[in-house]
């Protein structure tokens, strides 16, 4: 199915924070929680390529519908490769467009996704952007985490809300055999491109949000107790100088304490970007 | 017991400070498997709180400290479980002795011959196994050798696990061979003396997995937690059957010893094994120091050399009490330029 997209920017909120979840695995892709749709963003080259398969992988495992989404990065006053001659450069961007649409459809054949929707963005494509994933609903959109920094994508994916997650993809090692652009395509050479999830976006937590919730609220469980225990000072003290049975009254609260107290510390450093090194 | 009487009033100031100590404890105990609690008791002895209600507390925010601890340095693989829990029966049982000699001592020489063979037992330890894990750590530094892999047993631990002694045997995951729980009876059991006398057995414990064992350092300070947990449980449960747990004393250090515990944990994480020696060697050594200091004080209580003035007595305490402070705070100061070097390093390599 072909559809190409210009601008239409209704009711688009103002971006904000970049949201980024990565997976740490394709198995852990989210199968638990419902995954209908997955949203890849490429370009038609064999990064593009790369990027699609590891989508790819992930719809056809956990049988998802996927869209594969060509952003053509230009205003439309900007000079790009379409039919020219004697059209306006919108016009010329239009034309542009359906041609980059005819060979998405091509790309997404020849990689084995010709299952998949394909669409193309231009014009204002943050915006455009954001109001397709705001219509489409994508349980997960694939990105490259280079593309996923480029101004109209992070402002679009900054728009991204609910459940949606977002995995950038990182470019790995580049091996000898590498291509640039899609010239080991044209010549029909198996590409090698290979992709890994983004070191850099993995660092940002996936649910930075929910981890500030949760040690905000084991924060004030562990200043309750603090509180039940100096108020009842008197009685706590008076019970454990008893000794003997009552030895259990102070290593309860121990306990009690090094569990609430003690995850309430862990999240703090954690959320604090003190983390252990993931290396070892 | 009345409880307004051995228990002190607790106000801001005295809340705060104990806080700040008990991090710092924490910080060194989540690095090096223990520490931190030898200038507690002192620090809250210095509050008013009577000596056994100091050790209690103390004892009492121990274990769960090194219960959180343990955990912590279990994910990240440091722990061996089995070690731990057969060292810290032993231990147990080396606590037990150990505060028995302690009272014998009390009530043969008085408080200060108690203090004298605290203190003298503070310096042979200290002076033999500090600088042995101090020269090592040195070593290590120099020669390079920089990974775990190369950390290799000594000859004292290839000997021990060579032993074979039919029936003791148990494998264990750390030292990844067979040692005869024959060896390691008397090494916890040392731990629990030690702990007993200076509250601090990690500084046998430790290095005994290291060197007679044969455990990695990054292991061996991490087992030593799951050491430090039982005694600590033991002994809780042993004083507050006495009645001298401050319960308040012992949370607010715990308060404060947890988000110590986490970052020398994590810590861990990122320094190369050598580090663990020495920021351990660096303490013990001086620790050995501020005790020296104090010693000529019990010797002239106990009349082996000449009545020192009572300035002097004072000065030479507080030297004693400011040193201990320093190389608590220089094992922190390690701890946390280890860990912000590291994490620098390591977010360069990712970008």
């Amino acid at each position: 199915m072909l559809a190409v997209r210009g601008i239409d920017t209704d009711g688009v909120n103002e971006p904000h924070a970049l949201r980024v979840e990565p997976l740490s695995s394709r198995e852990s892709a989210p199968v638990g929680r419902q995954c209908r749709r997955v949203l890849v963003l490429l370009d038609l080259t064999a990064r593009g390529a790369a990027v699609l398969q590891y989508a790819t992988g992930i719809a056809v495992k956990v049988r998802s519908a996927m869209m594969a989404v060509h952003v053509i990065d230009g205003q439309p006053w900007f000079e790009s490769d379409g039919p020219g001659g004697q059209f306006l450069p919108e016009e010329r961007l239009f034309f542009t467009a359906h041609a980059t649409a005819r060979k998405l459809d091509l790309f997404l054949a020849r990689n084995n996704a010709p299952w998949a929707e394909s669409t193309v963005l231009y014009g204002k494509t943050n915006e455009a952007l954001a109001v397709l994933i705001k219509r489409w609903k994508p349980d997960l959109i694939v990105v490259d985490a280079k593309a996923a920094r480029h101004w109209a994508v992070a402002g679009a994916l900054a728009s991204v809300q609910g459940s949606t997650q977002v995995l950038a993809l990182e470019r790995a090692q580049r091996g000898r055999n590498a291509v640039i652009g899609n010239r080991g395509l044209r010549r029909g050479k198996q590409p090698d491109v290979a992709v890994s999830e983004s070191a850099e976006l993995a660092v940002r937590d996936p649910a930075k949000s929910r981890q500030v919730i949760r040690t905000l609220l084991l924060g004030a469980a562990t200043g309750v107790l603090y509180w039940l225990m100096f108020v009842n000072e008197k009685a706590i003290l008076d019970l454990s100088a008893k000794g003997h049975w009552y030895f259990i009254l102070p290593l309860a609260i121990a306990f009690v304490f090094s569990s609430v107290h003690g995850a309430f510390t862990a999240e703090f450093w954690d959320m604090l970007g003190v983390k252990p090194n993931r290396k070892r | 017991m009345d409880a307004t009487l051995s228990f002190i009033q607790l106000d801001a100031l005295s809340i705060t400070y104990l806080l700040i100590v008990g991090f710092v404890g924490g910080m060194v105990s989540g690095f090096i498997g223990s520490g931190g609690a030898f200038v507690l008791t002192p620090a809250m002895m210095s509050l008013g709180v009577p000596g056994i209600v100091a050790v209690a507390s103390n004892m009492c925010h121990k274990f769960p400290k090194a219960l959180v601890g343990a955990i912590k340095r279990a994910r990240f693989g440091h722990v061996d479980v089995k070690l731990g829990l057969i060292m810290g029966a032993s231990a147990e049982a080396g606590v037990l002795v150990g505060a028995h000699i302690q009272e014998a001592t009390k009530r043969g020489f008085g408080d200060a011959g108690s203090n004298l063979y605290v203190s003298a037992v503070f310096v042979i330890v200290l002076a033999t196994v500090g600088g042995y894990v101090l020269r090592d750590a040195l070593r290590m530094r120099r020669s390079g050798s920089h990974h775990e892999e190369e950390e290799k047993a000594g000859r004292l631990a290839r000997f021990v696990q060579s032993v074979n002694i039919p029936g003791t045997m148990v494998y264990f995951e750390s030292i990844k061979a067979q040692v005869s729980f024959l060896v390691t009876i008397p090494l916890g059991f040392a731990t629990g003396m030690l702990a007993a006398t200076i509250a601090v057995g990690g500084f046998i414990g430790v290095p005994s997995m290291i060197y007679v064992l044969g455990a990695p350092s990054m292991m061996a300070s991490a087992t030593e937690l799951v050491i430090a947990f039982v005694m600590g449980l033991g002994g809780t449960i042993k004083f507050a059957w006495g009645g001298y747990v401050d319960i308040r004393l012992a949370i607010i250090i715990l308060g404060g010893s947890l988000f110590g515990i986490h970052l020398g944990a994590i810590g861990t994480t990122y320094i190369k094994p050598y580090m663990i020696k020495l920021v351990m060697g660096v303490i013990m050594i001086t620790v050995l120091v501020s005790r020296a200091f104090v010693i000529p004080v019990y010797l002239a209580e106990l009349d082996f050399i000449g009545p020192l003035s009572s300035m002097t007595v004072r000065l030479l305490k507080n030297v004693s009490f400011g040193i201990m402070v320093l190389a608590l705070v220089l094992g922190a100061a390690i701890v946390l330029r280890a860990l912000a070097v590291g994490m620098r390093e390591s977010r360069g390599e990712q970008a």
